[in-house]
């Protein structure tokens, strides 16, 4: 793989070895020598760097829902550096390591040159480089039959369902030709980071992502939230850590984080409390016990804006059980301590503290749904719900896009279209587009995603890369990288002021890609005349400017601005003026598009009847309790013999690879985590006594084996797990070449095993046991 | 003359290797691949060192981000036998790439290992050497090479400001793991300049430096976790 150069070093100073002997004499001498070195330097530079021209330009980052703003520099059209915007309130300047990691994106060496058909079938099928207008003139021809026949047949399936103008695009594309499926699919270690939004739904009635306001938080109580890694919005959480700690003037804020394993986000926070894998939910009920026993909790918030709290009788007599005696009956802190193996006093400390150190927060974003349900019931008893400091419900911002409605279906819960395909005859799915997604590589249930494209006989991806999914397709129509083509998205940050922010072109695209919605456009226009009347632009950026316009029209807000302006438009705002900066609407979208995007710097705290969607118009306790019936903890056997052997499996999302669909860059391979040591393979985390008695020592091979496979790990013992848990990180073992992913580390994916939650459907992330033995 | 010094604050910091990465970018360090790393042979001019304390379930885990600290009595600079390692200007430590013989006295006399030998020439696929950083030259196979605290910006700035006819302003230089850093944790100016964060901070009660008891009065300081 690397190419090392002859040395040239070693001639070059046998060369001048007489004259640096003599050098080591006087400095005068030195001086002398150095002449003569540098006369020799240009010689011997064995990488030159090319100079030129420098500019910057402003524009988004699109490689996690964040959003964050950056600077391009480019020198002589080539992208050298990616830095943070400090004008862009999500980041301020600042930019996580996946940011600056755009550069090894963009210049990837796997990137498809254009354009690529397959020829043959099955092994002797072979990858041939077309041209654009051949590639699209099979497309068009193709869906333009497929249209006459049955519309429905063609699916879109979109990864990584974000808020962006590409999605509502891509579903616009899909009504016009006339087919419902259109889907926003999740990956499969995307799965459980829906259980949050459950669980919001269940009690507030809400379809919506919240923002966790820990800058202005004075207590941050995480359930097993990988906050500082895997969050969606990692980057909105780093600035914010660093917000709520050292000289805020209102005092420091305290982080405490509950969970099997002491990760990066654990280490960082003040207080670790290891418990039992999958009983984090039952440590939040305890924690609720101690709140009501001491009356620690919101009273005006409970009595009025919560349902379900007190014993309810009906009118045939019948009393149903509130919150408050389940809990008081069921979860005092002794019980809890034996199912969590948290000490009592711990749980009643930590009860105290959160309590009394309002405005407190309890974030839970990975688990189960019923976890989840058990968490957020500590937001509503402490009145943490759309206040500051709490958990946010930001709006959504109003874009132009010309009627449309959302009709698309999010098939994060729902695979049934994968037996479907697989069990009728002959597919219902025709054809198939396929962006942001491989799931041959990371969904839970890969094989059936194999057989399913099997059948669908046109399959077409937009993936910039070969990677395992595309491998399947017949054609690729290779997209450009954010920093080759225009997009928009509505974001809030995380102190809930929305954000609309802007991706343009800061580079030539490098290969001959083509943007996938400028694709869709030209499709469209080449179908027929009433679905190219629904795309009468000229290019996807007239789309985006489409949006800005809805903007102008808002009249609220201002282009995005360093923090004194923010709180100059919030004081305007607040008095019902707006900055009349902008001359006309031309003047607005070239200001918007220069500065990188549009915000509004205020944010409604309150507002419970909009947040709090219930029919009943209140916060609902209950499915708290409800759900935690008939909990199971995670069947690990409880004889000795056997407990040794099995392990509750723990799959962890490193900042690094988590948002990329490969992880094809030294960079990110070489600095996975900064809590370990272990880089550019697949490690499993085992408890220091554990790895000890089974005989493991630090380095070495073994399997990892579930009911669905086993996959090959290198040991890492270590004292920060909990003794029933191993862990290992997703997003390594990809089986395509890449220049740098190739053969290194497993697929966790591998061994998840892929069980659903009855209810709401998702997979559960703690459900597989593993075993462990030496390769 | 100005005296460039680093405030890092732990209760700020998540760990999360922006700098790292930031840094790598910005001083066009040479890519990294599974050889190099079993070797130990992978250079990173910051780093984040990780310490696990105490035993479980009382665990802790200290992440600490890890430049070159820039002594004000470098070590370094005392074994080189031909000067290609100096303090200069700004308090900065520099290495002279074409000057050093590779004899590798300096990666041994730094007590902080911030010191990194080139054993193979730099590798970049023919498509990455686009995003090398003119600002910086690669350096060749066989020398020493270091943090610079991003020596060329500060020339940059120099020069910015004499181009528009006024002072440098201190916060116009500021190395790129600074700029990177998410949770604003890490501070940078001149320690000579009373009224500067960094002195005011460097003076906290939480600062202390990494084994301070050596006498190379490093110019990193960090704040520890806590009130």
């Amino acid at each position: 793989m690397k190419k090392h150069r002859n040395i040239k070093r070693r001639s070059f100073l046998k060369a001048s070895g007489a004259a640096s002997a003599t050098a080591l004499g006087g400095c005068q001498k030195i001086k002398n020598v150095n002449k003569g070195i540098h006369e020799f330097l240009n010689r011997f530079e064995e990488v030159p760097v090319p100079h030129g021209i420098e500019t910057w330009k402003t524009t988004t980052c699109n490689l996690c829902s964040s959003s964050c703003g950056i600077r391009a520099r480019t020198i002589d059209g080539r992208l050298v550096s990616i830095e943070g915007n400090s004008a862009h309130p999500v980041n301020r300047g600042g930019i996580c390591p996946r940011g600056v990691n755009g550069l090894h994106i963009l210049y990837n060496p796997n990137r498809l040159s254009g354009p690529m058909k397959k020829t043959g079938s099955g092994d002797s099928s072979k990858w041939e480089r077309i041209s654009w207008d051949d590639a699209m003139k099979a497309v068009t021809g193709n869906l333009k039959s497929l249209r006459t026949q049955s519309p429905q047949s063609l699916m879109f399936l979109h990864g990584k369902p974000s808020t962006s103008l590409e999605v509502s695009f891509a579903d616009r594309f899909m009504q016009a030709y006339g087919s419902p499926n259109y889907i926003c699919y999740m990956d499969g270690h995307d799965y459980y980071d829906s259980s949050m939004l459950d669980a919001i739904y269940l009690m507030q009635g809400i379809n919506a992502a919240p923002s966790y306001d820990i800058g202005n938080s004075n207590f941050v109580l995480s359930f097993n939230t990988d906050i500082f890694e895997s969050h969606e919005n990692l980057m909105q959480s780093l600035k914010a850590y660093g917000q709520a700690h050292s000289e805020r003037p209102s005092g420091r804020c305290r982080f405490v984080h509950v969970g099997p394993r002491l990760s990066a986000s654990a280490s960082t926070a003040d207080k670790w409390i290891p418990v039992r894998p999958g009983t984090e939910g039952v440590l939040a009920l305890g924690v609720a016990h101690v709140i009501i026993r001491e009356d620690l909790y919101d009273y005006n918030f409970v009595n009025i804006n919560c349902s379900g709290f007190e014993d309810r009788t009906d009118e045939s007599g019948k009393t149903e059980r509130g919150f408050k005696s389940v809990v008081m009956s069921e979860y005092a802190p002794s019980d809890v301590s034996n199912m969590t193996g948290v000490k009592v006093e711990e749980i009643i400390r930590l009860a105290r503290d959160f309590a009394s150190s309002r405005p407190a927060l309890a974030v839970g974003n990975r688990t189960q749904t019923r976890i989840q349900l058990a968490v957020h019931s500590l937001n509503a008893l402490l009145g943490s719900i759309n206040t500051k400091g709490g958990i946010l419900f930001p709006p959504d911002i109003v874009l132009k896009k010309e009627g449309e409605k959302s009709s698309s279906i999010y098939g994060e819960n729902n695979t049934d279209f994968l037996s479907k395909i697989i069990s009728s005859p002959e597919s219902p799915v025709k054809a198939l587009f396929i962006k942001n997604a491989n799931p041959i590589y990371s969904s839970l249930e890969s094989a059936l995603w194999r057989k399913a494209l099997d059948k669908i006989p046109f399959k077409v991806s937009f993936s910039g890369i070969m990677d395992e999914t595309s491998s399947l397709c017949d054609m690729i129509l290779p997209d450009c990288t954010y920093l080759e083509k225009w997009n928009g998205s509505a974001v809030a940050t995380s102190e809930g002021y929305q954000v609309f922010s802007i991706s343009r072109p800061v580079v030539e695209p490098v290969v001959e890609c083509k943007a996938s919605e400028d694709v869709l456009l030209n499709i469209a226009s080449g179908l027929s005349p009433e679905v190219a009347i629904n795309f009468h632009w000229k290019s996807f950026s007239d789309y985006v400017e489409l949006a800005i316009e809805g903007l102008f029209e808002a009249g609220r807000g201002s282009r995005l601005g360093e923090e004194f302006e923010g709180t100059w438009v919030r004081l305007l705002e607040k008095a019902g003026w707006r900055i009349p900066s902008e001359g006309g609407l031309d003047e607005f979208k070239k200001t918007i598009i220069d500065a990188g995007g549009w915000w509004d710097p205020i944010y409604y705290y309150g507002e419970l009847s909009r947040v709090i969607l219930k029919p009943t118009g209140k916060f609902e306790l209950m499915p708290a309790i409800k759900s935690m019936t008939n909990y199971s903890f995670p069947e690990l056997t409880e004889t000795d013999e056997t407990r040794e052997q099995y392990f509750a499996l723990h799959v962890s999302k490193p900042a690094s690879l988590a948002a990329l669909t490969n992880p094809n860059s030294p960079w990110m391979l070489d600095n996975i985590t900064s809590v370990l040591t272990d880089r550019w393979n697949t490690w499993i985390e085992i408890n220091e006594e554990i790895a000890k008695k089974l005989g493991f020592k630090r380095g070495d091979e073994v399997i990892v084996e579930s009911d669905k496979g086993k996959i090959r790990a290198e040991v890492t013992p270590t004292k920060s797990i909990h003794p029933e848990f191993v862990s290992i990180p997703a997003g390594m073992g990809h089986v395509i070449p890449g220049e740098w992913s190739n053969g290194i580390g497993s697929n966790a994916a591998d061994i998840m095993s892929a069980v659903r939650d009855p209810v709401t459907g998702i997979f559960l992330a703690d459900k597989t046991k593993v075993k462990i033995y030496k390769a | 003359m100005p005296r460039w010094g680093m405030v890092i604050d732990l209760d700020k910091c998540t760990g999360c290797g922006a700098c790292i990465i930031a840094c790598n970018s910005e001083n066009n360090i040479g890519l990294s691949d599974p050889q190099l790393f079993r070797e130990g042979r992978s250079i990173r001019w910051m780093d984040i060192l990780t310490i696990e304390e105490g035993e479980y379930p009382d665990v802790k885990k200290k992440i600490m981000p890890r430049p070159c600290f820039h002594c004000d009595k470098p070590p370094c600079t005392k074994v080189c036998p031909v000067r290609a390692t100096y303090k200069g200007d700004g308090g900065l430590v520099g290495q002279i790439y074409p000057r050093c013989i590779g004899c590798r006295y300096c990666t041994t006399a730094c007590p902080y290992t911030v010191r990194y030998f080139d054993w193979y020439v730099p590798y970049w696929p023919s498509e990455m050497m686009a995003t090398l950083n003119p600002d910086v030259s690669v350096r060749p196979k066989g020398v020493v090479e270091k943090c610079s605290f991003c020596h060329h910006r500060w020339q940059k700035a120099k020069e910015l400001a004499r181009s528009e006819n006024r002072d440098m302003r201190e916060d116009d230089y500021v190395p790129a793991c600074v700029e990177s850093c998410p949770g604003k944790a890490m501070y940078f100016g001149d320690l000579d300049n009373p009224q500067h964060r960094v002195t005011v901070l460097s003076k906290s009660r939480r600062a202390s430096r990494l084994l301070e008891d050596l006498g190379t009065e490093p110019k990193v300081y960090y704040l520890l976790k806590g009130e």
